[in-house]
């Protein structure tokens, strides 16, 4: 791993700049690159479990091309417009066809697709804290290159608003025994000059100070009138309170981080000392999504959602 | 100490689990305490110094074990336990100023989540109040979570009014979206879940507003659908808030109005309480016990005794309304509720006012205590009817003023009424001779055949009570040691600081030295019964100064030693950041003096501004008063005007003001609930017992701590003189022997007054005339007599009961051994023995004066007096209003009433504090009081001698309230009943002016001042205004009410310079006897009103909108391009406001100048 060289980002950063929504869709598709990870590949992934240890694994992509990052750009903000439209198929299509089209969504269609893009992103006259649009990608990002586990039962999208408060997301799998287990996961994005271990210290402090509120609140979403959830389920989540307490090996937490910067050889290596009653293993977990261009990137996101506006 | 910190409770919460990494229930305790008293610092130093992080975990640990699913291992009384300590703490978090943003506003909804999960609502509403800057802006609807956090915490907060506003504009929002993505509804988009959520929370408002079953199962489905995830993506706090909802859906839909009454009971009934302005939705755990008890409901009419006996903020008042109403609904016969706190029932009608007027049934007029028939049966003006010859249903009054309408009319009194409440009656026990007084009408009243309710504070002995009320017979009483606010104990005292010991030396010969030191407070703080910490002010702001001799004696007086009652106010303007705060002294100068200390350490308020105007209008401007209130600082007792006293009361209420200091005779006589209460009564050595505060006084004071739905904690510092030990704690929790209600008859002074009495009875048997009422012997000779004079008038009464059963009732009986109930019994042989040798006539009279028999005496050879010259003077109709104020002054009337016993030192007017006696003109001062002069210009013509502006006039305010309001204008009143009474048995044509003590009460000179003073209006000023402009124009009531219609609330305050208050009273008076128009529309679908237009009338109905304008003042009709075409007329101002303020979706359309008002047919706010 080699830090990337400030000109070639910038360059990286400018070509991005010209690319449209169109070409990168185009270079997706024709490329067959349609998912993160065909961009964001696993590149390393710390072996096993163990007592006192953060089981991590990262997705570094340092030498994206402009038409690389631009299609994930692109596959980043389709799943996430598709996902907000939800049900709502024409409005989509309409946003997907005037943005691919490179053409201005005609009123009152425009007015309602803007509200659908407002959170987070805002509006290109009243746009929104940048801090917030680099979370939400990477919380995006987390969350596309984790779902697919077969083993998780319960792992919520990420809401469209991003806010300082509350989890970041949670999941509820099954260990290698099918038992049940919770992991909180705390989202952190680095994309200045700051140390990485300065973001990571704060998502550890953040755990360990809010993860019982973020619980709480968690338990309170799990109510015995739901017809789809099983006694099995509601047994576990009401133990997860206790269990978050006590550092029981029940739950676990987990840290995701998005940036720019080069990784360290073990960045998660003070999770355990930050958070010393989840000692057993497996209890902690650790995701790094380290990519060159990562602000560039997000802006590139945001720039294509508001391409048809 | 409170319930949610007893050990019991802690341990309670966390049930059997071993949580090692959480604090020990000891060390919670102590970070809870330790938290309770940075909060108690934090008001002299700013900042918490305590590492909050233990208890911020164990605060959500506590609440994520509680919100478990039903299923959980958590049993049900344990998950209750874990919201009630999870609310307090994460409650007391919200002060802590690192809590910011969305954070704060989740710790806020979850403190309210688990208020209500553990029955503690009120403290619910308390939390949004503390949430109310941040909540009173809309969230953006994109912004979900905010959303749905707003939404949770104003529908948990009870909201409605705020809450409907909110809903309405994002309604607007998410109907407008839905159209745009053409879908039915958002679901499966981003903002699916929160539209749900919104739908949801506008059907709970809507079950809780009008009880239908099906918005309620349809809010349930759309919470469930968030809960589930099921309709879109989410954030956390939205799904969050709709689980919470859900689960509190069932719990509303077990206290609210609709599922807490029975069904018999009409449902307008339960609009009059869920559509009213300020709407109660749900009942409070004791309010609900009861009414669905099986065998006392009082809502049962079978029912014909209770006795509820239950603390301060339980949510008695509310009882008694829910009781009227449900009565009157139901009962042909009238209602009567009695208590002895006058502001306890203004408050009373305040909340039954338009809850009656929705169920068409009427309040009977605010009339003091000395007019017991005239206005009960419809005999003058001043009946609250208007000449329709019906009487109102409901009357609210003190039981002086029932007990005098029994003494002119009981047959009349007691078949009217089918119900009496009498609240406070614990009060049987005040000495002075208003105990006797309550004691002797439950005797009576008992003796009625109507039902009867007690509602009672804490008493020792309720159940002897209770045995007393149903004779032994049944259950009746209902007890409940349920409060919501909790209470945090602090002790006050000062020390000196020794840093600051300056020596002075005497500086002249034969002076002595002095050392002075400064002063600082110490605050011993107990928020637990086993923790207890101190705290003292800074030393850089000493509260004032200790003088000592070379004796080392204090040295009192000017510029030594300052008086504890200014060291304490300056140690309660600390506590003022906390909120509204009480302070009880011991006599009305030390309550000014120390508002004045209080006022000279406080900026201008501009809240209070307003009342400070008023005040100087009333008072004058330099009456002590409006200076302090300018600073937001009042003080209040018996000596001021009534009006005067209410307005403070108001202003407390209202926050207007935030400090009252008053006497503690009057914490006794008024319901004034606040933040923080100061006791600062004075105590030495060898005092008179009977001066300080009792037990039972004590706790009434204590009890005033903690507004429930307004604040979930009060604090109560009592201030002592003397170094602080651990036992003086205890005196603020009396147990049952200190609460004991005890007869005043049964007391050991009552026992030394008996023996007196009959030392002098053995000596001459009219010594029993001579016994006042005021005193125990004085009472119960009074009563006796009353007792056989109603007999003589109720022939069933008689038929059944003979005046020693009626006598041997009293409470007193079941508490006196069987030798002094002889004693007692004996005295009253006498009396009626008395009562046999004296006249039918005079015996009559005496009975109806309620002074004692002497002085009765006197009153009616007065009469006689005045009907002898009346009779000379001839005439064949009743006298005018100066004729007979002429009369009264011919015969010296007033100069003879204030020599009776009963007159007091009402009527004494002097140089200054100390100094020598003044005459004054008591004829001149009544008729230029009459003719409406304020009390600034009386005191400047009739005290010119007096130098000093503010004695003066506070002289002259003193003077006029207990003097002519009070005491003249009751016994002038029985004077000229009594010869216009003697008038017509002598057949004589011509009466004295009837009224005449109804305008030495009130001030004003025209019938139709009064008629306003006595329904709505509270200014003296503008009620003799209004009464001047139509004599002068020769308008009657009715007149005056389109004259003031005409005028609309803007000329009102152009034309009359009407203050915000009387504009408020003006509008209900312009209403008249109208139908409550949301009555009208819940009943029958429409309703309409009155406008006055700006453009021509259109023939045909042309759609409009009706909308508040900023300020208020009027209801703007909106056409369609929102140009204003006129606005509602005054008389119907209130009665639309209403109807727009109930949260119902409605249709207007305008005919000529006609509104109408339609419910719209979707019925509810659409959010697709």
């Amino acid at each position: 791993m080699t830090r990337a060289q400030a000109p070639v980002e910038h360059q990286t950063a400018s070509a991005l700049a010209h690319l449209s929504a169109a070409e990168s869709e185009e270079f997706a598709r024709t490329n067959q690159r349609s998912t993160v990870h065909d961009y964001l590949p696993q590149t390393f992934h710390d072996g096993a479990a163990q007592a006192n240890k953060c089981e991590w694994s990262a997705h570094v992509a340092v030498s994206l091309t402009p038409e690389e990052a631009g299609a994930l750009a692109w596959v980043l903000i389709d799943t996430m417009m598709q996902v907000r439209f939800g049900p709502a198929a024409g409005l989509y299509d309409t946003w997907r066809q005037h943005t691919l089209a490179g053409t201005k969504i005609p009123s009152p269609y425009k007015e309602t697709i803007a509200s659908f893009i407002e959170p987070v992103f805002g509006l290109p006259d009243a746009s929104k804290s940048e801090d917030h649009l680099h979370g939400h990608v990477g919380e995006w990002l987390w969350h596309l290159l984790t779902k697919d586990n077969a083993a998780v039962r319960v792992q919520p999208d990420p809401k469209g608003d991003v806010t300082d408060a509350g989890a970041d997301g949670f999941s509820i799998y099954e260990n290698s025994t099918g038992a049940l287990r919770f992991r909180l996961w705390e989202s952190k994005k680095n994309t200045g000059s700051g140390s990485l271990s300065a973001s990571l210290n704060e998502a550890y402090n953040q755990i360990a100070a809010s993860g019982q509120r973020y619980v709480a609140k968690i338990v309170g979403t799990f109510s015995q009138v739901s017809n789809d959830i099983s006694g099995e389920m509601l047994t576990f989540i009401a133990e997860v309170p206790a269990a978050w307490t006590q550092g029981d090996e029940l739950v676990g937490a987990g840290v995701t981080l998005a940036t720019h910067q080069e990784l360290p050889k073990a960045p998660f290596k003070k999770m355990s000392n930050k958070l010393p009653l989840l000692n057993k293993p497996g209890q902690l977990r650790g995701l790094a999504t380290s990519i060159s261009c990562y602000d560039e990137l997000t802006k590139t996101v945001r720039r294509y959602a508001w391409t048809a506006l | 100490m409170d319930r949610a910190l007893a050990a019991e409770h802690l341990n309670a919460a966390f049930g059997d689990d071993r949580v090692t990494e959480l604090p020990t229930v000891a060390e919670l305790t102590d970070l809870i305490a330790g938290l309770e008293i940075e909060l108690v610092r934090g008001l002299t130093e700013t900042g918490f110094r305590a590492d909050l992080s233990p208890l911020r975990r164990t605060a959500w640990y506590l609440h994520g074990i509680a919100s478990t699913a039903e299923t959980s291992r958590y049993p049900l009384e344990q998950r209750r336990r874990a919201f009630a300590v999870s609310a307090h703490v994460l409650d007391l978090l919200l002060e802590d100023p690192a809590e910011t943003g969305r954070d704060r506003l989740a710790t806020a909804f979850a403190a309210q989540v688990g208020y209500h999960r553990a029955d503690e609502s009120p403290n619910a509403s308390a939390i949004h109040r503390k949430m109310r800057d941040r909540v009173s802006e809309p969230a953006e609807f994109t912004d979900s979570a905010d959303v749905a956090l707003q939404a949770g915490i104003l529908l948990l907060g009870l909201d409605m009014a705020a809450l409907n506003r909110r809903l309405r504009t994002w309604a607007l929002t998410t109907a407008a979206l839905t159209r745009g993505t053409g879908l039915d509804s958002l679901d499966g988009t981003m903002f699916g879940s929160t539209q749900r959520l919104l739908r949801g929370v506008a059907d709970l408002v809507q079950y809780l507003r009008e009880g239908s079953p099906d918005a309620l199962e349809t809010a349930r489905g759309h919470l469930r659908l968030v809960v589930n995830a099921e309709v879109g993506l989410s954030d956390l706090d939205t799904r969050w808030v709709a689980g919470h909802l859900l689960a509190i859906a069932d719990g509303l839909s077990g206290s609210s109005i609709w599922a807490v009454l029975p069904p018999k009971i009409p449902a307008a009934v339960k609009q009059a309480f869920t559509l009213d302005q300020q709407p109660i939705l749900t009942l409070w755990p004791p309010q609900r016990s009861l009414v669905t008890d099986p065998t006392i409901s009082p809502l049962d009419s079978a029912t014909s005794r209770l006795l509820v006996s239950v603390p301060t903020s339980a949510g008695k008042t509310l009882l008694a309304q829910l009781i009227i109403c449900a009565h009157t609904a139901q009962d042909d016969r009238d209602v009567c509720y009695v208590t002895p706190l006058r502001s306890l029932g203004r408050e009373m009608r305040q909340g039954l006012r338009p809850r009656l007027r929705y169920l068409d049934r009427r309040l009977g007029a605010d009339l003091p205590d000395g007019f017991g028939t005239q206005d009960l049966f419809n005999h003058n003006t001043t009946d609250g009817v208007e000449g329709t010859g019906q009487l109102p249903q409901v009357e609210v009054m003190t039981p002086e003023r029932l007990m005098n309408a029994l003494r002119q009319s009981p047959q009349e009194v007691l078949s009217r009424f089918s119900l009496f409440i009498i609240d406070e009656v614990h009060l049987i026990a005040e000495s002075g001779g208003r105990g006797l007084l309550l004691e002797g009408l439950l005797s009576l009243l008992d003796a009625s055949g109507a039902r009867l309710m007690l509602l009672s504070g804490v008493m020792g002995n309720a159940a002897s009570l209770a045995a007393w009320t149903s004779t032994g017979q049944a259950e009746v009483l209902f007890t409940d040691e349920w409060r919501a606010p909790r209470r945090l104990h602090v002790l006050l005292s000062t020390e000196k600081i020794d840093g600051s010991r300056t020596d002075i030396p005497a500086r002249r010969r034969g002076a002595r030295d002095k050392t002075r030191y400064d002063l600082r407070a110490r605050l011993a703080v107990r928020p637990t019964s086993a923790t207890e910490q101190h705290l003292v002010t800074s030393e850089d702001t000493p509260i004032g100064q200790l003088v000592l001799g070379p004796d080392n004696k204090r040295i009192s007086g000017a510029d030594n030693t300052s008086p504890a009652y200014a060291t304490t106010a300056k140690t309660a303007t600390l506590l003022l950041r906390a909120g509204s705060l009480l302070m009880v002294v011991s006599q009305r100068a030390t309550a000014r003096d120390a508002a004045k200390v209080m006022a000279g350490e406080l900026e201008d308020d501009p809240r209070s501004q307003g009342l400070a105007d008023a005040l100087a209008a009333r008072l004058g401007d330099d009456h002590p008063l409006v200076g302090t209130v300018r600073k937001g600082v009042a003080y209040h007792h018996a000596g001021l005007p009534v009006e005067v006293q209410e307005a403070v009361e108001d202003a407390i209420r209202s926050e207007t003001i935030k400090a009252v200091v008053a006497t503690s005779t009057l914490t006794e006589g008024v319901n004034l609930p606040v933040r923080t209460v100061v006791i600062a009564t004075t105590e030495y050595d060898g005092q008179d017992p009977a001066y300080r505060m009792t037990a039972a006084q004590l706790l009434n004071a204590v009890g005033r701590a903690g507004r429930a739905g307004k604040e979930s904690e009060g604090w109560i510092v009592l201030a002592l003189q003397k170094a602080l030990t651990n036992s003086d704690f205890d005196r603020l929790t009396p147990g049952p022997d200190e609460l004991e209600v005890r007869s005043t008859v049964a007391t050991p002074s009552a026992l030394e007054a008996l023996a007196a009495a009959e030392a002098l009875v053995a000596h001459t048997q009219d010594a029993i005339l001579h016994l006042t009422p005021d005193q125990e012997t004085g009472g119960f000779v009074n009563y006796v007599w009353f007792i056989l004079h109603v007999l003589e008038l109720v022939p069933d009464l008689a038929s059944t009961r003979t005046w020693r059963d009626v006598v041997t009732r009293l409470f007193a009986f079941t508490q006196l051994p069987a030798d002094l109930k002889e004693r007692w019994l004996e005295l009253a042989e006498l009396v009626a023995t008395r009562y046999e040798q004296t006249r039918p006539a005079s015996r009559r009279r005496w009975a109806q004066a309620g002074t004692s028999l002497a002085s009765a005496a006197v009153i009616e050879s007065l009469a006689e007096q005045l009907a002898d010259q009346v009779q000379q003077m001839g005439g064949l109709d009743e006298q005018t209003l100066e004729e007979t104020l002429d009369v009264l002054t011919d015969q010296a009337v007033y100069a003879q009433l204030l020599e009776l016993p009963e007159a007091k030192k009402y009527w004494r007017f002097r140089k200054s504090p100390k100094g020598e006696d003044i005459e004054v003109d008591t004829d001149a001062v009544i008729r230029d009081w009459i003719a409406g002069r304020t009390l600034t210009e009386l005191a400047n013509a009739h005290l010119a001698s007096v130098s000093d502006s503010a004695f003066r006039l506070e002289q002259m305010v003193d003077g006029i309230s207990e003097g002519v309001q009070h005491y003249l204008s009751w016994t002038v009143g029985l004077v000229i009943a009594q010869a216009n009474d003697i008038l017509l048995s002598r057949l004589s044509p011509v009466q004295l002016f009837a009224s005449t003590a109804v305008h030495l009460r009130y001030g004003v000179d025209t019938p139709l001042a009064i008629g306003l003073l006595v329904r709505d209006v509270k200014s003296r000023t503008l009620a003799q205004h209004l009464g001047r402009i139509a004599d002068h124009s020769g308008l009657d009531e009715e007149g005056l009410r389109e004259y003031l219609s005409e005028q609309h609330i803007q000329g009102w305050r152009a034309n009359l310079g009407a203050t915000p208050t009387d504009v408020l009273d003006l509008l209900q008076y312009v209403q008249g006897r109208d139908r409550h128009k949301l009555a009208e529309i819940m009943a029958t679908g429409t309703v309409t009103a009155q406008s006055r237009l700006e453009v021509d009338e259109r023939a045909d109905p042309v759609p409009v909108t009706v909308v508040a304008s900023d300020d208020g003042d009027e209801l703007r009709i909106l056409v369609d391009d929102r140009s204003v075409v006129g606005v509602i007329v005054a008389r119907d101002h209130s009665g639309v406001a209403a109807v727009l303020d109930s949260g119902l979706l409605l249709d207007f359309t305008l005919q000529g100048t006609t509104v109408t008002i339609t419910r719209a047919a979707a019925g509810h706010l659409s959010f697709v």
